[in-house]
């Protein structure tokens, strides 16, 4: 047993043990001694529940999740089933496809705050001569909008991690599957329904249990374009928690609202787990 | 695919098979077309003059007598990018070099020592990957300001070693878990110590995995945003993630001058990945000590 690693799991253990003390002492942020200085209380837990705005960052964490995993998985699925096809130029076309996973969480960000710039962005300039909106959009800025623009480059640089993984799915799908549905008379749909989706559904459900857990914590693309506003609409728990924290330096409050997430979190992976070990068995 | 088996079919849809072929071709370049062109839009955009930037009617392809490199010029010169690159670059090597020398040896230790630990290093990963990074930032903060580490760069190389090691201590294991373990036994019997073994024998075999560990580790450091943005508070510290970040909307920064900054934010890690490849190749090949 390494020393080193030894030292990682205590650092991370005694993290979320100080997560936890904090959360149920009434704290701004401050040092240590300053934190444990003070008196136990549930307050921070009642104040935290009795929030509705709590609520709120619940449910727009959910869609941020389920929106953007499922956009990133049919952008993923559909580069793989053509990037699986022997054509010209495939390498270079695998390259290309891939790029955007290597490409830092803030320029992705930067890359579509300036495509959807209101007044000299390109897409509101698309939308204008094409006709479809005379007044620009303020994407970013609009309650209505801001949630769809966040998901934006999310869904850009988390839909190689799908492209990649569904890709080794369907090399490992034998050919003979498709040589026999042909052979059937089987059509494009029917041999994607019953020979190639058997096959990557494992990999497709194990994909998007990572990636949803990728855009839980997401923390990158909302807090360098809009913070969580305007008015809550981009507000998730992960971005709530550093508001908290960092911006009200409420860190008792911060904490609570993170032991509940933990508690949620547990919760979501016991099922997880069970619903994995069927799966296998 | 069914020539063989269906020559008339092979005849008759000779055609429909070119056709076909097409048909993919074309919807493939679409595809990565739009799904790289909001790279192709950042280039375009910082090479563009300043007063050409704000257009209500933007042109697609930028004409060539109009391209200027002043946003580079203005971005390294004007703002402290060129701190903020050292500044990756030293926590990017301190979080890579010092992640990939703690995984590799635990993950030797846990592939050939079956102990407690694995579980343990099983729940750290998963812990690492489930919750929201902003909960840890927390605590960190607190115990890098109680220590005297806060707005130091040191912190932020701790802070995401802390998240790699776990993951990387894993992928580790499971490379050495693929190198026989006669080897282990062979050079034992020739004389060696276990670090001679290590050092002489299996690292240079799992030079792949190491060279990937180490281009995970990098490029997680390049990018972090959270963690140098919550422990480091002077400017002349931040990273070019926090950097950028503070960029952006900044009046006195324009637009061409923010894409000039994502496109060099880019370059190390298409880098790192160009000069790591030989080694991820290399790993191919080193399925040939088996047998």
């Amino acid at each position: 047993m390494s020393p080193a690693l030894l030292l990682t799991i205590i650092f991370l253990v005694f993290s979320l043990f100080l997560v936890f003390n904090i959360s149920l002492r009434p704290v701004k942020l401050g040092t240590l001694a300053q934190m444990f200085n003070s008196g136990f209380t549930l307050d921070n837990y009642t104040r935290v529940l009795g929030d509705w705005e709590t609520w709120r960052s619940l449910w727009v964490t959910l869609l941020y999740v389920t929106l953007g995993s499922l956009s990133a998985f049919g952008v993923g699925l559909i580069a793989a089933l053509l990037l699986n096809r022997a054509l010209p130029g495939q390498r270079l076309f695998r390259t290309l496809v891939l790029i955007p996973w290597a490409v830092p969480g803030i320029t992705a960000t930067i890359a579509f705050l300036w495509l959807l710039q209101p007044s000299f962005g390109l897409v509101n300039f698309v939308l204008r001569s094409m006709g479809i909106v005379m007044t620009d959009t303020n994407w970013f800025g609009s309650p209505d909008t801001a949630l769809f623009s966040v998901i934006l480059p999310t869904v850009w640089k988390t839909y190689p991690f799908f492209t990649i993984m569904l890709l080794a799915a369907l090399q490992s799908v034998p050919k003979e599957l498709y040589e026999a549905a042909s052979i059937d008379g089987a059509g494009p749909w029917h041999r994607f329904r019953h020979v190639t989706w058997p096959g990557i559904r494992m990999t497709a459900a194990i994909a998007m249990v990572f990636n949803a857990m990728q855009l839980f914590r997401e923390f990158d693309f909302i807090f360098s374009s809009t913070r969580g506003g305007p008015a809550g609409a981009t507000d998730t728990i992960a971005i709530r928690i550093y508001n908290m924290a960092f911006q009200a330096f409420d860190a008792s409050g911060a904490a609570a609202l993170g032991v509940l997430t933990f508690v949620l979190v547990a919760i979501i992976m016991v099922f997880y787990l069970r619903w994995q070990n069927r799966q296998v068995s | 695919m069914t020539d063989t088996a269906l020559p008339v079919v092979h005849q008759s849809s000779d055609f429909g098979d070119r056709l076909r072929k097409t048909l993919l071709l074309f919807a493939l370049g679409t595809l990565t077309i739009v799904l790289i062109f909001p790279l192709y839009w950042m280039l375009q955009t910082s090479l563009l003059p300043t007063s050409m930037v704000l257009s209500r009617t933007p042109s697609l392809l930028p004409s060539p007598a109009n391209v200027s490199v002043d946003a580079y010029a203005i971005v390294l010169g004007q703002t402290p990018m060129l701190w903020w690159f050292a500044n990756s670059t030293i926590i990017m090597l301190g979080s890579a070099l010092l992640s990939a020398l703690a995984a590799t040896l635990a993950g030797y230790s846990l592939s050939r020592y079956r102990s407690f630990a694995s579980n343990g290093v099983a729940y750290a990963l998963l812990l690492g990957r489930v919750l929201p990074g902003t909960l840890l930032a927390l605590p960190f903060f607190i115990i890098f300001r109680s220590t005297g580490l806060l707005d130091n760069r040191i912190a932020v190389v701790l802070a995401n070693c802390s998240m790699i090691v776990p993951f990387a201590t894993f992928m580790m294991k499971n490379y050495f878990d693929q190198i026989p373990r006669e080897l282990d036994d062979a050079a034992v019997v020739d004389g060696c110590s276990p670090p001679q073994m290590l050092w002489h024998v299996l690292l240079p075999l799992a030079k792949p995995g190491i060279g990937a560990t180490l281009a995970l580790a990098a490029t997680a450091s390049w990018v972090d945003l959270l963690f140098a943005r919550t422990l480091l508070l002077t400017n002349e510290l931040w990273t070019i993630p926090v950097g950028i970040a503070s960029l952006i909307g900044d009046v006195q920064v324009s637009w061409n001058q923010l894409m000039a900054a994502g496109v060099l934010s880019v370059v190390p890690v298409f880098l790192v990945y160009w000069f790591v490849q030989p080694l991820l190749v290399s790993g191919l090949t080193a399925g040939a000590v088996k047998g």
